[in-house]
């Protein structure tokens, strides 16, 4: 009698291609954001649907600015607006390069701009904004990055999206160009004024 | 970069203290480098953080206090041992499913040859 063939030996011949049609897809799928590749966002669904960090929260947060050391800026800028944060520094290439687009932006009427100048030397910081432009309504001077962690900030640029309450309603680590702008910042932006 | 580790001194007066601040910065990963700990982390945003779980320990915050703090601005990630719930139940399920997976066709195989000889 002929040996019925073991079904069982197909088992391994499965699950491999099983295995390969996951990673096709996984390959072929458009991923929505790059930062959506990174570890942050495999579990960032409690962090994004509870309680996300405001700046109130710091009550003691009195900083300089870059460009006048000598005045302080607290959390009560960021009440009764819409806040853009964007988070950089004079030692970081990728910050350089997007201060060109931050430029075009930064005219439409209405928006506020506040640069967080992290980790930095007040000079560098001071000679970038005077070569590159100034896209900036205020620059806060955070040496220590007390405030930079209070936010959650995990590295330059960084930007941050505040609601009127001065809550962190979104935040894009990474450079911003057009395309976020256009299809994720600017509707957000929107949807924030009209609350 | 003007951060410079070696002047990096944390002194406490309580000794507690000084276990609470190593204890949760060994539990904490680094923000920017995932094999490494906040405690040996030379990231110049984890010795903000550092700084930050320092200042957070002298005004007398809670283990559980500071920890909130912390995931709540960088996710579950950052603890080497995140919390079981919908998001991470796959990462904490797929280990014993594998060794479950391998437990029964290793049976299923002895079992089956065991059958065959006899």
């Amino acid at each position: 009698m002929k040996k019925a063939f073991p079904l069982s030996t197909l088992v391994p011949l499965i699950s491999f291609l099983a295995l390969i049609g996951l990673l096709t897809w996984i390959l072929m799928k458009k991923p929505s954001n790059a930062s959506d590749l990174s570890l942050e966002n495999q579990f960032s669904e409690n962090s994004r649907s509870s309680t996300l960090p405001m700046i109130q929260a710091h009550k003691t947060f009195n900083l300089p600015t870059v460009t006048d050391p000598t005045r302080r800026v607290t959390q009560d800028s960021f009440k009764d607006k819409v806040t853009l944060l964007n988070v950089w520094a004079s030692w970081c290439g990728p910050c350089r390069r997007e201060i060109d687009f931050l430029l075009t932006v930064s005219k439409i009427p209405g928006l506020y701009w506040v640069g967080l100048n992290l980790h930095d030397d007040l000079m560098e910081a001071q000679k970038i904004l005077l070569i590159y432009g100034n896209p900036y309504h205020e620059t806060i001077y955070d040496k220590e990055g007390r405030l930079a962690i209070h936010l959650g900030v995990r590295g330059t640029p960084e930007l941050f999206i505040l609601d009127k309450q001065g809550r962190v309603q979104y935040r894009h680590g990474g450079p911003i160009n057009e395309i976020l702008w256009k299809e994720t910042i600017w509707p957000i932006i929107q949807r924030l004024q009209e609350e | 970069m003007q951060n410079n580790c070696s002047q990096e001194i944390y002194s406490f007066k309580v000794p507690m203290q000084h276990d609470l601040f190593v204890k949760l910065s060994k539990e904490l990963r680094c923000i920017v480098c995932q094999n490494q700990s906040v405690f040996d982390s030379k990231a110049p945003i984890v010795l903000s953080l550092r700084s930050e779980l320092y200042h957070q320990i002298l005004a007398g915050k809670q283990e559980n206090e500071i920890l909130e703090f912390v995931v709540a601005r960088y996710g579950d990630a950052i603890v080497y041992q995140p919390p079981f719930n919908k998001a991470t139940a796959v990462l904490w399920g797929a280990p014993l499913f594998m060794v479950l997976a391998a437990i029964l066709v290793f049976f299923n195989y002895i079992v089956l040859n065991a059958t065959k000889q006899s």
